[in-house]
């Protein structure tokens, strides 16, 4: 498979979301507001993406009797740098983000291309099916992320759209958006949409 | 399968292990200062907003002036004109020091064990002199995490001015909605104490009425119960009840 393949590929045609399902839990937490969402997004993109980067350069080295471990420790190591820098230079996000940061390591995302994809192939590939990979969840994560946000609130981007009732507009917010049962009908109608196009083309 | 030797294994673990906590120790070491200088600020802010001096465009640092900072002896209630030094940041091994007052179950409201010796509390003055805001740190378990906050109370040491919290690790979109501005703009103008000078303020499951109650968090009644607890501790006579009682007989 050509690079550009490795790295187009999974945004849609093979997306993590919508066709691999893979890391719907976040999808579920953090996509009440596109600005926590995008950081959210770039964050596991650089994660993923590393973490295929360095498992694919030790891929040889790593005894086989550890190598989950090892693996875990990469990604684990990855994840905290990343919640280090969002702490210092993103402090109101990285509160909305909480707990869920960490929880990057337990994105099914990053393990799944590591054993999927990074543990076969070589560095450079690898960090392309990260990136693609990472840009494929985030693409699902902000569409999610907009419609919730939108609907939810009357914001995007914390601007708002179509004023709430509650600050004096005329629209009235429907609150099931902002929790997350609503993510799951949209990731499903999402995926059904997905299923329906992209992967019948192939078929 | 490849078979390894036990050694290889052992070093590739080690090296990697080594490799990973210089990264990691690095990153924390080289992003502390500009974290606790986002906690700090963040606090300031917290101060402020509790008691209603926190606009959209205040100069925290220029607001935080008029602030006046006293440490308060948890035993007596006693109050003397200090900084507070590392108190925020060491909040947990200040209240596991000798000098630190311990609970026992029946006191312990907050599911906290032990607090610190001395706490700062942070008063704001009108024009006269007189205490127009007072601010008090609280803190208390929730469902995951301890909730760290502040309460504000106006001049008559009864009415709620207002409540935040500026750290805690509570579900986002359940408990974390302690930070929603609209559940804690219910909190503003509520009474904490009964007539007999006992705590009655509480927060209650749907149809809070009067002003002892507080709606409670829907989907987080774990969270809302430990908020409420936090209160009626730090409120109550193991808390600040002692401060609180010298400052309404002798004034500050």
């Amino acid at each position: 498979m050509s690079n550009i393949k490795t790295l187009t590929d999974p945004i849609i045609k093979n997306n993590p979301i919508a066709v691999q399902v893979l890391g719907i839990c976040s999808t579920l937490a953090v996509t009440t507001k596109l600005e926590v969402t995008l950081v959210m997004a770039v964050s596991v993109t650089a994660v993923v993406a590393f973490s295929n980067l360095f498992i694919s350069a030790l891929r040889n080295y790593m005894p086989s009797s550890i190598r989950l471990i090892i693996e875990m420790t990469i990604v684990a190591t990855l994840v905290i740098i990343a919640d280090q820098i969002i702490k210092a230079y993103m402090f109101e996000i990285s509160k909305q983000l909480s707990v869920f940061m960490g929880l990057i390591i337990t994105n099914c995302i990053i393990m799944g291309r590591a054993e999927a994809y990074a543990i076969s192939n070589p560095p450079f590939k690898s960090f392309l099916d990260g990136l693609g990979n990472g840009s494929g969840y985030g693409l699902v994560l902000i569409v999610i992320a907009a419609i919730r946000e939108l609907v939810g609130s009357g914001k995007l981007f914390g601007f708002t759209i179509m004023p709430t009732v509650n600050s004096g507009g005329w629209y009235h917010p429907n609150g099931l958006f902002l929790l997350a049962p609503s993510a799951f009908f949209l990731i499903g109608i999402l995926i059904w949409i997905a299923r329906l196009t992209v992967v019948k083309a192939e078929d | 399968m490849r078979s390894e030797s036990d050694l290889k294994t052992f070093f590739t673990a080690l090296i990697l292990a080594v490799i990973c906590s210089f990264f990691v120790a690095g990153a924390n070491v080289l992003l502390k200062p500009k974290q606790d200088m986002n906690r700090e600020l963040e606090r300031k802010k917290n101060i402020l907003l509790a008691g209603g001096y926190l606009h959209g465009d205040t100069d925290v640092a220029r607001a935080f002036e008029q602030v006046e900072t006293y440490m308060v002896d948890m035993r007596t209630g006693e109050a003397v004109k200090a900084d507070a030094g590392k108190y925020f940041e060491s909040i947990k091994r200040l209240a596991t020091m000798p000098d630190a007052v311990h609970l026992t179950k029946q006191q312990d409201l907050a599911v906290i064990k032990s607090i610190p010796a001395k706490i700062p509390v942070f008063i704001i003055r009108d024009e006269s002199g007189k205490i127009n805001k007072l601010i008090l740190p609280i803190y208390g378990s929730g469902l995951w995490s301890t909730l760290y906050g502040f309460m504000a109370l106006n001049s008559d040491m009864d009415t709620v001015s207002g409540i935040t919290f500026y750290e805690h690790g509570e579900t986002p979109g359940l408990g974390g909605e302690v930070d929603n501005p609209i559940w804690k703009a219910q909190w503003v103008g509520k009474k904490i104490y009964s007539e007999d000078g006992s705590v009655a303020l509480s927060v209650v499951k749907g149809g809070a009425s009067g002003e002892h109650q507080v709606d409670g968090l829907s989907g987080a009644t774990m969270t809302s119960r430990g908020v409420e607890n936090t209160v009626r501790f730090w409120m109550g006579a193991d808390g600040f009840g002692k401060y609180l009682n010298k400052l309404k007989e002798g004034g500050a």
